[in-house]
């Protein structure tokens, strides 16, 4: 079952990494409220695989986004539970679109499982950030250059865009970034750690229907 | 047969290469690293790191230490070979 309306985000949040990425992905959860479409938000410890296919396959959701930790195979909730797995239960996948905010997933998740589309990181997904802004990760600066570009793959992909455009726009707001923050205009920071923008940007991968949209 | 031996001290030179080369990249990463703001930290895979964090991973040669240093070997080769300067024709 596949419903256009629907979309699924996973956001643990029981490390810091993982907490910078749960306060980031409400920018994209505001997105989803405001188009209407029915979200599946499983914010936290409702980030389990219990969950995740419970409400996949009583929803359908045609959009699933991940945030967590991950590996060639998997895709993790709370407590690094393993929520996704190649060969076990990547079938949960099977005809949507789905993005992958996590290290590796797309290196052989994503080529092998039958997602309509998967975008995601072949490789770990790297971000800065300063850890005066724990309590508060959206007014972190440095960190937003590098989560930002990824919360357009989710924002675009919600207003119905292709995978293509959301992949591409991502993408050039990365070099964007990066260029900004090599440049006179970048911070000291942002300078010496623009290197890194660089392995999100060649790592960040395309697999299944382009022109796959909601 | 005669060539044998010069196939091995050639190898072995490579090898020997190799590893300098290896250690320069990870000294140049080191430095790099260093360079970079002490109040800093990163997300890596499933961890945080500090700055010295990253550093001490590099010299010892873990698993994220060689992560960093793969990473930005390709930076730098992506940089000198003009591949990241292809998606700004997009």
């Amino acid at each position: 079952m596949i419903n256009n309306n629907t979309v699924l985000i996973t956001r643990p949040d029981d490390d810091s990494t993982l907490n910078f990425l749960y306060f980031w992905t409400e920018k994209v959860v505001e997105v989803a409220q405001k188009r209407g479409y029915k979200l599946l938000d499983l914010k936290g410890n409702k980030s389990s695989r219990k969950n995740l296919e419970s409400y996949i396959n009583k929803n359908g959701p045609s959009l699933v986004l991940f945030n967590g930790h991950g590996t060639k195979n998997s895709i993790c909730g709370y407590n690094n539970e393993p929520i996704i797995e190649l060969s076990v239960n990547d079938y949960f996948l099977s005809g949507r679109i789905v993005y992958a905010r996590s290290c590796a997933s797309a290196a052989e998740l994503g080529i092998k499982c039958n997602a309509r589309v998967f975008i995601g990181y072949d490789w770990d997904f790297v971000f800065y950030y300063d850890p005066r802004n724990i309590s508060h990760p959206t007014k972190d600066k440095l960190a937003e250059r590098f989560l930002g570009p990824s919360n357009l793959i989710g924002t675009t992909l919600l207003k119905g865009k292709t995978a293509n455009e959301a992949n591409n726009r991502s993408k050039s707001l990365m070099l964007k970034n990066y260029f900004e923050m090599v440049s006179s205009k970048g911070s000291y920071e942002e300078q010496k750690v623009a290197s890194f923008l660089w392995g999100n940007i060649s790592g960040q991968r395309i697999y299944g229907d382009p022109e796959a949209h909601v | 047969m005669k060539s044998q031996p010069k196939v091995k001290i050639l190898s072995s030179e490579i090898s020997n290469t190799n590893n300098e080369l290896k250690e320069q990249l990870r000294d140049l990463v080191i430095a790099r690293l260093s360079a970079i703001p002490k109040n800093l930290q990163i997300a890596v895979g499933a961890s945080q790191y500090t700055i010295e964090e990253l550093v001490k991973s590099v010299e010892r040669g873990d698993e994220v230490g060689n992560k960093l240093v793969a990473m930005q070997v390709q930076y730098l080769k992506d940089l000198a070979s003009g591949e990241m300067y292809k998606g700004l024709d997009d």
